[in-house]
């Protein structure tokens, strides 16, 4: 050893008294004092100030033209501020990382699932499990209240709700060696709480993946070139996953930059495919594009991964990186302006035609994933905690991918607000919102076009200045830019980004398709391009869904299997082929019924499920809430409860307010039973023949099943709750607000060192490195014994 | 700058030569961090912790090792986004 301590950094006394050394003197982690020099204090004062510009222009000035680089810059100051300040006090109250202590990664390193990654590549292994196309669609629909509403939850809820249950999460299955949301309910809150928290998600995941799926039927649906493109993805993936284990083992990077390639190919191809004669075979129906989706579901689940998951989760990672640059570099470069005002008047009636709803609670339900999303709790309890090197990297990995998460989420309302508002509401109501937005208007012989003008001339909304909205948009004809308006304007767009029309586009993916086409055909290429641009957004919000769907489709049928095992031990034997095909068939009718009724429900399918998308999804957090409070309260940190309890009170606010109007409104908007009761009412009368008829017998059916999945959610969620709260006041009594005894692992000494910097190490952290570099154990340095 | 050093061979070659270096770290840090987020890197780590544990017989071969990974992979798909 004598050569190699040679080089060994020297520490001041102040330095050697923040490094953390294991019993043989190997340095294992850093606990640093905050210093405030003069540079940091100007820094963060900068930042601070930044921040406060930004929220005046957007939320006081409210001029009629905001433009949306405030958006980013808001959003950037007020993360860095969040993640510097909020997310440390955090760390310490209710978290306290102990870097002498070994992670589930360090203690197992399996060189599997458990397996010490590097926090910046973890970073984005979990950005990449927990971005997909929630935080994408859900700031778009949003937008009908106007751009405010939306972007102050999108900040806020992602510093208060969504970084802290991602991180507490994260940290608190970290300590359990990785065990996910329902091993924790069950060992924390009991049997019986934790079997409902397993029911609960199962349930909502077939709603969150139907709903997912819609999104992508609506986005497709008579899109030849959308069809064809987002198809070949599969044979893409296909090759690639045959690529990888036959001729080129392991050479990721090599096969993802050929798929890539492959899939411009195919958007770019699609355009010819499309005019070709061939265009007709890939014009789909909603309905085939469900049987289409469902077939697909079920081969990608039953599939070993390395054929199809494994490489278009590449080809999606390398979609999911590329697009949000593309589209950051878009609003940085092009700086649109806002066309919506901050509020408009759905925020507050029940009228809005993309979902109905007033702002509370709807605006919460609605954007979801960006701001809190219980998705996320699954992932953090998940792959994750699994591969954390060191306890206090996990503000990094947790808070700070979130803060990511958000930050898409505001680029997505940006790039939906700066879209024509008259063109907004078009592409945003279904077919029956224009028929009885348009009244008298409405034309069965009129194009669809000229319909949703007359729908936008009656909408009760206003554009920024006050006026009745106007359908505008710019485009080239023969040479010369011209600015059209009404129903020649709508299919300008739509020739636009080739497609055969935009008016009806309902789910979000095709509104930001078409926004983030405005916006780049600035950057790259001009009105030539745009159509490219509109399907490269479809094709990416394409990719994260399928990818939703094969990823789910296949937990869920784990689960499901695990489920019938305990009474029929044989269903637990993953390898078991009948067993896997018949639990996934279940899975796969499961969701796929439910995407059948949002594809045929006469009310636009997006109107009548995202609500419950929506409250699924933030039930989920609920209960991730509930059990991380729960295991604070166990810890004996219960004077600080209140940091998971201020989301969770938000969050049951929010949901339970959403189900209750859901449940019991009378407004035939809102209540799925008013309008359950009311349509029975109409087909009692009589009167109702052919189509109307069957609209209202389907509408009856969607509503009941809506109706009960509603009441279904609550109810299991207040149960969990109730729990929950036995389960508190017990540990209470036990342990009088000190730490009781609880699942946690036992400690196990850290041998390993590893910087928990946000991107560059600090200079005491580099010196630890360094120092560590040579006195570490080897077999840890290499990463992994085999 | 006074002409002794504008003269300096150091120096001269300082612009070029910084940007040139930069490039380069810039690079080796791209190429490392996609080596690692693809698991590429994961099986070379594999190798030489093999030849320190077992030199007594050859490690799994990379398709082979891809393989393991792949059937590893099999069971713990996770749902992963919304």
């Amino acid at each position: 050893m004598t050569t190699t301590t040679r080089d060994l950094p020297e520490y001041t006394d102040d330095e050697a008294a923040e490094v953390l050394r294991d019993d043989t003197g190997v340095p294992v982690g850093v606990v640093e004092k905050p210093r405030w020099t003069p540079a940091r204090i100007a820094v963060w004062v900068a930042v601070a100030l930044l921040g406060a510009t930004g929220w005046t222009m957007l939320a006081v000035v409210r001029g009629e033209e905001v433009n949306t680089i405030w958006f980013v810059v808001t959003a950037v100051a007020s993360y860095a501020i969040a993640y510097r300040f909020y997310a440390l006090y955090v760390q310490r109250r209710v978290m306290r990382p102990d870097d002498t202590r070994a992670t589930p990664a360090e203690r197992v390193n399996n060189g599997r699932d458990f397996d010490p990654t590097d926090r910046r590549v973890l970073y984005g292994h979990h950005f990449a499990a927990i971005a997909g196309a929630g935080p994408l669609v859900g700031p778009v629909l949003a937008a009908q209240m106007g751009y405010l509403p939306g972007t102050l939850w999108i900040i806020f809820g992602v510093i208060v709700a969504g970084g802290v249950q991602d991180m507490l999460v994260l940290f608190y299955s970290m300590r359990r060696g990785g065990r996910s949301l329902g091993q924790m309910a069950r060992d924390e809150i009991g049997r019986f709480g934790g079997t409902v928290a397993i029911v609960v998600v199962f349930v909502m995941l077939m709603i969150v993946l139907a709903v997912l799926a819609l999104v992508c039927v609506n986005a497709l649906a008579d899109s030849p070139w959308g069809v064809f493109s987002v198809g070949c993805t599969i044979p893409i993936a296909l090759l690639m996953g045959l690529y990888l284990r036959f001729l080129r083992p392991g050479r990721v990077s090599e096969v993802s930059i050929i798929g890539f390639l492959a899939l411009l190919a195919a958007i770019i191809g699609g355009r010819y495919v499309a005019e070709s004669s061939w265009g007709d075979f890939f014009h789909l129906t909603p309905t085939t594009l469900v049987v289409c989706m469902v077939i697909y579901g079920f081969l990608a689940a039953v599939l070993p991964v390395w054929l199809l998951l494994t490489p278009r989760d590449y080809l999606s990672t390398f979609m999911k990186v590329g697009t949000i640059l593309v589209l950051a570099v878009g609003i940085i470069v092009v700086r649109p302006v806002a066309q919506m005002p901050d509020f408009t008047e759905f925020a507050f009636n029940t009228e809005g035609p993309v979902f109905a709803g007033a702002l509370f609670p709807f605006l919460f339900i609605t954007i979801a994933c960006g701001a809190l999303s219980g998705m996320h709790a699954m992932v953090s309890s998940g792959t994750t905690p699994k591969m954390i090197q060191k306890e206090s990297q996990t503000r990094m990995i947790g808070y700070g991918g979130m803060l990511m998460e958000s930050f898409v989420a505001i680029m997505a309302l940006a790039a939906a607000v700066s879209l024509n508002q008259g063109i907004y509401f078009s592409m945003n109501m279904s077919g029956a919102s224009i028929e009885a937005t348009a009244g008298s208007s409405y034309s069965a012989e009129a194009t669809p076009e000229q319909n949703a003008e007359a729908a936008i001339a009656n909408l009760g909304v206003s554009d920024p200045a006050g006026n009745q909205p106007e359908i505008i948009w710019e485009t080239v004809v023969d040479g010369e830019e011209v600015t059209l308006t009404g129903a020649p304007a709508l299919e300008a767009v739509a020739q636009d980004v080739g497609e055969p029309s935009v008016v009806s586009r309902t789910g979000g993916a095709p509104t930001l398709a078409v926004g983030m086409a405005n916006i780049m055909h600035n950057v790259v290429g001009g009105k030539a391009m745009m159509s490219f641009w509109y399907h490269f957004a479809i094709m990416f919000e394409a990719l994260f869904i399928l990818s939703a769907v094969d990823a789910v489709t296949r937990v869920a049928r784990f689960q499901l299997g695990d489920a019938i095992g305990n009474v029929l031990p044989k269903f637990r034997d993953p390898g078991w082929r009948v067993g896997s095909w018949l639990t996934t068939g279940v899975v796969v009718a499961a969701w796929g019924s439910l995407l059948l009724m949002g594809v045929t429900d006469p009310n636009g399918g997006i109107r009548t499920l995202f609500p419950l998308f929506g409250i699924a999804n933030q039930l989920i957090a609920a209960c991730a809430l509930t059990i991380v409070t729960v295991m604070v309260v166990k810890k004996g940190y219960v004077r600080w409860a209140w940091i998971p309890l201020v989301p969770l009170a938000i969050d049951t606010a929010t949901t339970f307010t959403a189900s209750f109007q859901k449940i019991f409104s009378s407004d035939l908007a809102l209540g799925y039973w008013a309008l359950h009761n009311a349509t029975k009412d109409k087909i009692a009368a009589g009167g109702l023949e052919g189509q109307a008829l069957a609209d209202a017998e389907a509408t009856v059916r969607n509503t009941a099943i809506q109706g009960t999945l509603s009441i279904a959610f609550v109810v299991l969620v207040a149960l969990l709750m109730v729990t929950a709260l036995l389960a508190v006041l017990r540990a209470l009594r036990v342990g009088g607000g000190k730490e009781i005894e609880s699942s946690e692992d036992p400690f196990e000494p850290s041998r390993f060192y590893a910087p928990s910097g946000l991107l560059v190490p600090t200079p005491l952290e580099r010196k630890v490195e360094a120092e560590y570099a040579q006195v570490g154990d080897p077999k840890l340095l290499a990463g992994g014994h085999h | 700058m006074s002409p002794a050093l504008e003269r300096s061979p150091v120096l001269r070659a300082r612009p070029a030569a910084r940007l040139a270096a930069g490039v380069r770290a810039v690079a080796t840090s791209v190429r490392w961090y996609v080596r690692e987020s693809t698991g590429e890197a994961a099986y070379d780590r594999y190798v030489a912790a093999h030849a320190a544990d077992h030199p007594d017989h050859p490690p799994l071969t990379r398709a082979q090792w891809w393989r393991a990974r792949d059937a590893a992979r099999e069971h713990t798909v996770t749902t992963g986004c919304c």
